[in-house]
């Protein structure tokens, strides 16, 4: 250790997961309409489409659950950050975490972590060892440590090793991440069962809708049977291959694909968010012990092959391995500066190939006009990439975060981090201004007179629910404000990232 | 401390030095039982939470326990052999002091089952229960003797805290 123990805030990114929590907000009102329709969908005691074709269609609706489960998961979990003692107490309660007992080891802990973090509590497992240890927070200002006997083996078995590793929970502390992500947050809990959601509520009830199917057609072709028509055994046979791989598979694999396109596109930003809260944790650990060798340490035991789930299940809850080590060994350059900037905004355009991933597998764009997705997507989003911008630029010369933070009394890291927000800073502004290029293409598009909106124009109402044409379609959607013969329309079933400014001509009143 | 934490922390010294400070706390859970002795045994996975490695992190002396706990009979006829006892622990000793892996095996092999085969059950069945860690089979053969060794250095001591043990099991 160098010696330079900090106990004011050690932040060097900006509060990403913060900012995301701070969008979602804004988009509750949304989400709760696609929520509301999702809900209507599942409980309809109509007929929805296609479900009418086989006797068990109606088990095809759970999949509307599997798509509305991460917007409840999302929104529960951002209750619970209103209720940390909740939170704690499942924690506690579930890892029987307590008062330290009277350990050397525990006590030398408590020494190290006061210089950094003083008023951060400490509890204890010392029976299991399938933790190692945990941040959560006790209330909205205190936050405990959860230490279990693998760390104080580790403490006693190589110190500088399970020091970085209580250098990254500071880091975590410090940021105080800990109200929305971390041990015992609905997120994580949801992003670890969530194949096991997928398979209950989507695969099983569409090969229990399959097999029915088969079993009907066997059945037809013993009543015709009965009556002297006898089908080929063959034919019946041929007749559920082609049910199956030209109807069950396909459909199955579609929905499969549209619904991890859909889940990507809501959980990628919290999840990139938390990734960014995983690295800074591990650059604070590198820069407080001056070298990355022992974080390396810590994470090069993790680099033997474990079984795929555990190695996907890690990605829900930390950055790939790959990147970590990456990461640990450019810390200090612009390049690892700058890539660990730039995770966060480029996480908005790994959501927007995910939304137009899923409008093409659920049938959305019929023709492929994946540059109307496109363009819409900027335009709607401009005002975020504005936001990431103001960020990049005033964050860095905030002088609290300056002096204490970012400097680290080392010239070269210094300067590594100006560069990298500079560069970093220098991409947003492209994105930014791809958005109000798109805005002011779509204007002059809307305000070209047209014989159909000089003699049609329709003046809808704020509020009135239409059919929207989207790429050859038609789609209900809601009129949210109207200027002119233009028209800002919400789809229902989509969120707010879909809104976009249609003209007159491209909404017709909502079939009955 | 009373006899049995005091005793424990000896096995450790003898097992697994990192873990001496736990030791006694181990041994009261493990004589406890119910969720405290499950406890001991939730070990990592291959990731842990913190995204930190699992190798090596694992306890290891709750499987020393139950170890003993296993061959509990047979330990208590090694303690309580009377005049053997000082050919016993020199046998040990002698097969600590073989480094290769291999040979060491062969000669315990080799042992006559009289009077040596609660030895080399006991020896066995420690072994056998370490294979639940990731200790290397070298290690693990190497700890059983250690175990063994002090066991054989405390009689009185030892037959209290493997009664207590296999008791418990």
């Amino acid at each position: 250790m160098n010696g330079q123990a900090r106990q004011a805030d050690n932040l060097v990114l900006p509060p990403w997961l913060w900012l995301w929590l701070l969008f979602f907000f804004f988009s509750i009102p949304d989400k709760i309409i696609t929520i509301q329709t999702r809900i209507v969908d599942l409980f309809s005691t109509n007929s929805l489409p296609g479900e009418d074709i086989f006797p068990l269609g109606i088990l095809a609706r759970l999949a509307n659950f599997i798509e509305l489960l991460p917007e409840i998961v999302l929104l529960l979990g951002v209750l619970t950050i209103f209720l940390p003692w909740l939170r704690s107490a499942y924690l506690e309660r579930k890892y029987r975490l307590s008062e330290p007992p009277d350990l050397a080891a525990l006590q030398e802990m408590r020494v190290f972590l006061s210089k950094y973090a003083p008023s951060l509590e400490i509890r204890t497992n010392i029976l299991r060892s399938d933790q190692l240890a945990f941040v959560y927070p006790l209330s909205y200002r205190k936050y405990a440590i959860g230490i279990f006997a693998g760390l104080v083996k580790l403490w006693r078995k190589n110190q500088v090793v399970a020091q970085t590793i209580l250098l990254h929970e500071v880091a975590h502390y410090r940021q105080r991440v800990g109200l929305i992500v971390g041990a015992g947050s609905f997120f994580e809990g949801f992003l670890r069962r969530w194949l096991l959601f997928f398979i209950s509520l989507v695969v099983i009830p569409l090969l229990l809708v399959g097999g029915y199917e088969a079993i009907r057609l066997e059945r037809e072709a013993a009543t015709l049977k009965t009556i002297g028509v006898s089908i080929p055994l063959s034919q019946l046979v041929l007749q559920n291959l082609q049910n199956a791989f030209l109807i069950y598979l396909p459909g199955l694999l579609r929905v499969i694909v549209s619904t991890l396109f859909w889940t990507i596109s809501i959980i990628i930003l919290p999840l990139i968010g938390l990734w960014c809260a995983e690295l800074n944790a591990d650059r604070l650990a590198i820069l407080e012990s001056g070298s990355p060798e022992s974080l390396l340490s810590a994470l090069g035991i993790q680099t033997k092959r474990s079984h795929p789930w555990n190695w996907l299940l890690n990605w829900m809850s930390h950055p790939p391995d790959r990147l970590r080590h990456w990461m640990a060994r450019h810390v200090n350059t612009t390049i690892g500066m700058t890539l660990l900037l730039l995770i966060f905004p480029l996480a908005f355009l790994i959501r927007l190939f995910a939304l137009l991933g899923f409008s093409a597998t659920a049938g959305m764009s019929s023709d492929g006009n994946l540059l109307a997705g496109i363009r819409t997507y900027f335009e709607n989003s401009s005002v975020v990439w504005f936001v990431l911008l103001g960020i990049l630029l005033v964050w860095p010369l905030i002088p609290r975060f300056r002096d204490r933070s970012f400097n680290h009394g080392n010239r070269d890291i210094h300067r590594a981090e100006n560069r990298g927000y500079f560069i970093t800073a220098l991409l947003v502004t492209v994105l930014a201004v791809t958005g109000v290029l798109s805005n002011t293409t779509r204007y002059r598009i809307v305000n070209l007179p047209t014989k159909n909106n000089a003699v049609e124009a329709i003046q809808w109402p704020t509020g009135s629910l239409v059919d929207v044409e989207w790429q050859g379609g038609w789609y209900p959607a809601q009129i949210l404000e109207s200027s002119e013969n233009s028209f800002r329309v919400h789809y229902e079933s989509y969120d707010s990232s879909w809104d976009e400014w249609v003209d007159g001509s491209r909404i017709r009143a909502r079939a009955p | 401390m009373d006899k049995l934490g005091a005793f424990s922390i000896k096995i450790a010294e003898e097992a697994v030095p990192d873990e001496v400070e736990l030791a006694p706390i181990m041994t009261q859970a493990y004589l406890t039982g119910g969720r405290e002795r499950e406890e001991l045994f939730q070990q990592p996975g291959s990731g842990l939470p913190g995204g930190f490695g699992a190798e090596n992190i694992g306890t290891v002396f709750p499987w020393v326990l139950n170890g003993i706990g296993l061959a509990a009979p047979a330990i208590l006829s090694l303690v309580s052999s009377g005049p053997l006892l000082k050919d016993l622990l020199s046998v040990v000793k002698d097969l600590i002091s073989v480094h290769d892996t291999l040979k060491r095996r062969e000669k315990k092999d080799k042992l006559p089952e009289k009077p040596y085969a609660p030895l080399k059950q006991t020896m066995d069945i420690i072994s056998t229960e370490l294979q639940n860690t990731q200790l290397p089979p070298d290690e693990r053969d190497l700890i059983a003797y250690r175990i063994l060794r002090r066991l054989l250095e405390e009689p009185t001591n030892a037959a209290e805290f493997v009664q207590a043990v296999g008791g418990a099991g």
